[in-house]
């Protein structure tokens, strides 16, 4: 998978829990907040996590081969 | 923070998230990997932090803490007609700030007070959906009233430290000071929410807003 699908994906889950999280912001009342806790948080923050992770695996493809790997694909 | 500026901090985010999202080849440019990075990252962790603060702030409301069903007596409770209630008479003269009138005596006045008292508010909310919700009437205080609840405000004030009342033996005040008296159940300032009085009860209405100015 490209890294220009894990961003996509990033996105929306990071989208779907703001979503929560605005949404959890307009009533008052104790189930709000977990919402927001529960559910807006984690699901935004897997987003954020996923995006990170997406930019920390991804090899650019002009990037210098190590001898090591050269030595492997041989 | 404003509700209004938290509420449009989190919806730009969440567009600009969308729009990560949704646009194609927005990693090819470096403008758009910078995008990226303020939209799935910098604006997000901005956000949450804008959203707990509210809902902490939020927490703290009378509004809130009456918003479940259990606690709607002892929100009538503040409106005896009748100063011997010691809540009732706190709310109608503004001894404590109306908008968090709960808050402000039901939190320990210590270094985790306020997060305890979050702690015991996530327990309340799982009774409410889960456990055996009690009557009104049975509800009772994990433990006793915390003389330092009272001697937050009222220690050093004139009428405290001057009225006959504490001054009933020589070292009472100084017992009180140190807990070694409670304020609420040593039979002097023992009339508290009493809930089961409700019916009988005659109330104070709270004048509007524009009819106080």
């Amino acid at each position: 998978m490209n890294i220009e699908t894990k961003l996509r994906r990033a996105g929306f889950m990071v989208a779907a829990g703001l979503l929560l999280q605005f949404l959890s912001l307009l009533p008052l009342h104790p189930l709000a907040f977990i919402a927001f806790v529960g559910f807006g948080v984690p699901i935004m923050l897997i987003g954020v996590a996923y995006y990170v992770f997406s930019l920390l695996s991804h090899t650019h493809p002009d990037a210098p081969v190590s001898p090591a790997t050269r030595a492997g694909q041989s | 923070m404003p509700i209004s500026i938290t509420l449009a901090l989190i919806a730009v985010s969440l567009i600009l998230a969308l729009f990560v999202g949704l646009r194609e080849g927005l990693s090819r440019t470096r403008e758009g990997k910078m995008l990226a990075f303020v939209a799935l990252f910098i604006l997000p962790v901005v956000s949450v932090w804008g959203g707990f603060e509210q809902h902490l702030d939020r927490a703290t409301s009378t509004q809130f803490c009456l918003s479940c069903h259990v606690m709607e007596d002892f929100g009538k409770s503040l409106h005896y007609d009748d100063k011997s209630y010691i809540p009732a008479a706190h709310f109608q003269n503004n001894r404590v700030p109306r908008e968090h009138a709960c808050y402000t005596c039901h939190t320990d006045y210590a270094m985790f007070g306020g997060i305890k008292a979050k702690f015991n508010g996530m327990h309340h909310i799982y009774v409410q959906y889960f456990g055996d919700v009690p009557k009104p009437a049975d509800i009772k205080l994990y433990k006793p009233f915390p003389n330092e609840t009272c001697l937050h405000c009222h220690l050093g004030s004139r009428k405290f430290e001057e009225v006959n009342g504490h001054h009933k033996t020589a070292d009472m005040l100084e017992k009180v000071k140190a807990s070694k008296l409670s304020c609420t159940s040593s039979g002097c300032h023992d009339t508290i929410h009493a809930v089961g009085d409700l019916k009988d009860a005659k109330f104070w209405t709270e004048p509007k807003e524009t009819e106080a100015k």
